[in-house]
Order: structure tokens, then C-alpha cells, then sequence
């Protein structure tokens, strides 16, 4: 399988504090990665080190299938933290010091650059007097420079208006399927990342907790009734012959997840209780992702 | 590198501040002939009233009465007010300030992780700066020195600027030239260090105006072993130079100490550059 990155082990340490301990990423070629955690967890120095502006303490990577970062590197198109703006510059000027950075010919590059995303009429204003949604766009114009494979981006629709938010969305949704641009992006938004993402991971106080695919999450989230019985076997049997349950899963022993005919889950328990099973537990469960993330991250209120 | 450079002369040339600078820096040679001219004028009228009107001039050994007090300005020459220029603190502190806000703020503003971020070597970037800071000081110090020179003549006459020995001139500019080269990449290399701007510019300032007090404190130290640190140091040697009639001597010490320092800085700052996270 084709990975733009796998990390093993990444770690990061400040003094006594470990920032990100023992990251172990996996991100597929063409993949939007979802990457969740709570302010302080780890996200932006880990994406930092990825993008070669931290040296990571302990452990290694491959971007591409390489572990020649420095020319790796070439293929990124970056936005961490705020974006690196020349304030006293206009838009058209700071996209020009990229494209001659890049060496990239023909000044209608910056033209067709502050028309994609949405400042060709800034003018003369110069970035110091932007609006924080304008930077930001600015910021995902030079990330976009010189047609990335891979983009990384920090809370790239932070200080976005609900419009902005959506072109954003629109626009990396729009790069991922036409361009086929791996995107890893970190947001506090997780309903909007819940939008695009194909993949996510979760890290908390330095360690990526868990990584799994969006279809996953749908599951995990998807409304059900949960069973705690004493013979699972049993119970799927009586499910299925009494109840005409096909849609099931048992996660561990004991406990069964039943997707449909909730609206008469006392007919299940009456079924199970009459066939002899002990049933421990019997609940609706389910939740929207926000939710989820949140119970996954310890209930925090920033994700 | 070529498209690097590129964009640091983009940069430069749409830097504000460094045109600001360079004309507060040619204001303060002008405001340095008005001073010049203001002493001249109160030390003849000192002279005057002090002697009840009596005034005589040396004439060889002798002594006649009548003549004016020599002029001051007539006296110190074009190559003296240049000296005051760059062998004085003007010129540094600028310099150091021009230098700090075209270095530190890549750092401040972020802007020099779009090209880490991008794959180019560390190295590569700390050149790619290091090129249009040491062009910035060359041009700094060309457009002070042309406009000290140009002055000299309304200020001092035709007369003078066209006795002025245009060779002791160019030898003296070309050594400062060079000292200014050294220093701007010292200021690069504080600026790299530091990452902020309050800072680099405090620092970079109190090199210029302190660092030889401390050289001459070595001085003292090492004088038990007969050796004189201050005459290796790039900020004394750009005091020091004479303006007239440079001994190669001095010369050859001025190039070579210049070169170490250049390349001790550089070298620092790339390695410092190398290791250092970038925000």
C-alpha cells in the first residue's frame, strides 16, 4: 500500500515534558486525515516535525515511501500555526516572494493563486490589515504553491466565517478528488473534518490513541441498542430467530450491538430474558460525533 | 539558491524600513556637516572675542597679526567626516537596526517556515540571507558615503573636495566596506540567535557600541603575554583605520580578520540555523 507518510515512534520532548510520545502515523496516499486532540495534545508539533521545523527527539519517518525527507519535503504544501505573512506586504507581493522563492515562471501564477482563493480583489491592502479569514486564505494559497501531493494543515478554517468555513471544505474536498492531494488536517471543528475526513487520529497528551477509517467512526457513532448478556452466542441466536435481527455485532464477550428494530428493543429483552439469557445490560446508545470524539478525548470541551 | 536569492532582493527591494534607513542614515550626514559648521563658526568667534579682537596666525615659525583661525572643516577634510560616518557609532547602529528587521522578521512573522517547510536545505536559507543582508549593508554604506562626499561641497568648498586624495578614500571605504560586510552577518548572526526583534536590535547595538570597551579590557588582560585582541577585532579595526597613508600591515590584518569573522559567524549561525526549531 502506498503511504505519503508513516511515522514510527515519533517523540518530541520540552525539558521534562513530552510533547509527542512515540507517534506511530500512517497516512495513505489520497487520504484526508482527520487529526483530533485537545489543545496542548501534540498536534501542531507533531505536524510540525513532519514539516521539518522540529527535530523530533526519538523515533523516524518516510514521506512517499522515502526516508529522504529534505526532498520529500519539495512535494508539502504546509500551513501551521498562523501563516507566515509578510504584514507589511500586499497579498499579490507575498505570493510573488513565493513564486520566485519556487522559481516559478509567469506572474500569472499569482493571479490564477489569489483567484482560487478568493483575494484578487485584496488590492493594495496590505496583510496587516486583514481580516484573520483573509490570512488564512492567504496562507492556504502559499501552502497550495507549486501543486503539493501532500498538504498540512493546522486548524487551516480557523477564523473563517460559516461561508469561508465551507469553501475550505469545498476547496480541499475539490484537491483531494481532482488533484488527488493527500491532506492531513487538524480542526477544532470536528463536525466540518467529519465532512471530508477518510481517515482520523486521535491523539491525547502526546499519544496517537487511535487511528481509524472514517466508515469506522460512522459505525462506532451509528444509533443502536447495546446488550450485555452472559452468552453472546446464545443471545445472537435468539436475536436472529425469535426477533429477526440481521443486523448485529458482538465487540467483546458479552456485549452486542443491535442496528436495527430499535423501536422495539423490550420485545429483544422479553425474547432474551424468556430464552433463558442473563442480561446484564440492555441501552440505547449512539451519539453524534462531536459526542464521540469527545467521550474518546475525556469530555473536554475543545477537541 | 538563485530563486532564493531572488526572493530575498524581492523582499529587499519592498522593504520600507530599509529606505527609511538609509535616509534618516544620509540625514545624520548632513546633520553631521551643519554640526560641523555651527563648531567652526563658535570656535572663530571664540577666538576672536577671547583675544579683544587681536587675532595672529602662525605663519612657519613665525607669528603675524591679522589671518583668521584655521578652519576646522578645512582641516579634518572629506575623509575626516567619513571617519566620523562610519568609524563612529552612526553607521553601526543603523546598520544593526536595518539588519535585524530584515533577518528577525522572518522569524516574528513566521515566513521562514514556508521555505523549511518546503524541503530546502537550512544552509541554503541561511545563505540565501546572508547575500542581500551583506548587499544591503554594501548599498547602506555607498549611499552614506556618496552623500557625505557630495555635501562636501557646498559645505566645504571646490577647493577642498578637489584637493582631497581620492586614493587614501578609496582605500579607507574599501576597508570600511569590507568591516560593514563583517558586521552585518554579526548582526545576521545575532538575529538568528535572539528571534526577536527588541532583542536583536539590543543586542546587535550594544555590540556596536561596547564591544570595544570590552576588547580593550582583553587588552589589559593580555598584555602580560604581549598580545592585543582588539587589533583582530572587526569593530576596532573599522575605528582604527587609518585615513591616511594605510600601512599594508594593517591592511593585510584588516582582510584577514575580517574573512575569520565572516566566516566564524556564518558558520555559527548555520549551526545554530540547523538545530534550532522554527515557529
Amino acid at each position: 500500500m502506498d503511504y505519503a507518510l508513516i511515522t514510527d515512534g515519533i517523540t518530541k520532548i520540552y525539558g521534562k515534558h513530552t510533547v509527542v510520545d512515540h507517534v506511530s502515523m500512517h497516512v495513505k496516499k489520497g487520504d484526508i486525515y482527520g487529526f483530533i486532540g485537545k489543545n496542548g495534545a501534540g498536534k501542531t508539533t507533531f505536524m510540525r516535525i513532519v514539516a521539518g521545523l522540529a527535530a523530533p527527539a526519538a523515533g523516524s519517518m518516510e514521506l512517499f515511501g522515502s526516508g529522504d525527507l529534505e526532498k520529500q519535503r519539495q512535494r508539502l504544501g504546509t500551513l501551521i500555526e498562523q501563516p507566515g505573512l509578510y504584514g507589511t506586504m500586499t497579498a499579490r507581493d507575498n505570493l510573488e516572494v513565493v513564486r520566485k522563492s519556487y522559481g516559478i515562471t509567469g506572474k500569472h501564477a499569482v493571479d490564477e493563486m489569489l483567484e482560487f482563493v478568493g483575494l484578487a480583489q485584496a488590492g493594495k491592502k496590505k496583510v496587516k490589515n486583514f481580516s484573520m479569514g483573509m490570512k488564512q486564505r492567504l496562507g492556504i494559497a502559499i501552502a497550495l504553491f507549486r501543486s503539493p501531493d501532500f498538504l498540512i494543515l493546522d486548524e487551516p478554517i480557523n477564523g473563517l466565517d460559516p461561508e469561508g468555513i465551507k469553501e475550505v471544505r469545498d476547496l480541499l474536498s475539490k484537491l483531494n478528488r481532482e488533484r488527488q492531494i493527500t491532506i492531513l488536517i487538524s480542526s477544532h471543528i470536528l463536525g466540518e473534518l467529519s465532512k471530508i475526513a477518510t481517515n482520523y487520529g486521535i491523539i491525547k497528551e502526546g499519544v496517537l490513541i487511535e487511528e481509524f477509517l472514517a466508515e469506522d467512526l460512522k459505525n462506532r457513532c451509528r444509533r443502536c441498542v447495546k446488550l450485555v448478556v452472559d452468552d453472546a452466542q446464545r443471545a445472537t441466536t435468539i436475536l436472529e430467530e425469535k426477533c429477526h435481527i440481521t443486523e448485529y455485532d458482538v465487540l467483546e464477550e458479552g456485549v452486542i450491538r443491535v442496528f436495527d428494530g430499535l423501536d422495539n428493543s423490550w420485545v429483544m429483552n422479553r425474547e432474551l430474558i424468556e430464552g433463558g439469557i442473563h442480561l446484564k445490560e440492555s441501552y440505547l446508545a449512539g451519539q453524534d460525533l462531536e459526542g464521540y470524539f469527545m467521550d474518546l478525548l475525556g469530555g473536554a470541551s475543545n477537541a | 539558491m538563485l530563486n532564493l536569492l531572488n526572493a530575498e532582493f524581492y523582499k529587499l527591494r519592498k522593504s520600507k524600513a530599509i529606505y527609511l534607513g538609509i535616509l534618516v542614515a544620509s540625514i545624520l550626514a548632513l546633520l553631521l556637516y551643519g554640526s560641523l559648521v555651527m563648531i567652526d563658526k563658535i570656535n572663530q568667534e571664540v577666538v576672536a572675542n577671547g583675544t579683544g579682537g587681536v587675532i595672529v596666525s602662525q605663519v612657519g615659525d613665525g607669528v603675524e597679526d591679522g589671518g583668521t583661525p584655521e578652519s576646522m572643516m578645512q582641516e579634518i577634510g572629506i575623509i575626516g567626516v567619513l571617519q566620523q560616518m562610519f568609524g563612529g557609532h552612526f553607521v553601526g547602529i543603523i546598520a544593526a537596526v536595518l539588519v535585524s528587521i530584515f533577518v528577525i522578521r522572518e522569524f516574528s512573522s513566521g515566513t521562514v517556515k514556508n521555505l523549511v517547510g518546503k524541503g530546502y536545505a537550512r544552509p541554503v536559507i541561511f545563505f540565501a540571507k546572508m547575500i542581500p543582508v551583506i548587499v544591503l549593508m554594501l548599498v547602506f554604506e555607498v549611499v552614506v558615503a556618496a552623500v557625505t562626499i557630495g555635501m562636501a561641497v557646498p559645505f566645504m568648498g571646490w577647493e577642498e573636495f578637489s584637493a582631497t586624495a581620492w586614493g587614501d578614500v578609496a582605500i579607507y571605504m574599501g576597508l570600511q566596506f569590507l568591516f560593514g560586510a563583517v558586521l552585518a552577518v554579526i548582526f545576521m548572526l545575532v538575529g538568528e540567535l535572539t528571534r526577536n526583534l527588541a532583542a536583536g536590535i539590543s543586542v546587535s547595538i550594544g555590540v556596536v557600541m561596547f564591544s570595544t570597551t570590552l576588547t580593550a579590557g582583553f587588552d589589559l588582560v593580555f598584555h602580560g603575554v604581549g598580545m592585543q585582541p582588539s587589533k583582530y577585532w572587526v569593530l576596532d579595526l573599522l575605528a582604527s583605520c587609518p585615513t591616511t597613508d594605510c600601512p599594508w600591515e594593517f591592511a593585510v590584518r584588516g582582510v584577514l580578520a575580517s574573512v575569520v569573522w565572516l566566516v566564524v559567524a556564518a558558520v555559527l549561525g548555520i549551526l545554530h540555523f540547523r538545530k534550532a526549531d522554527v515557529k
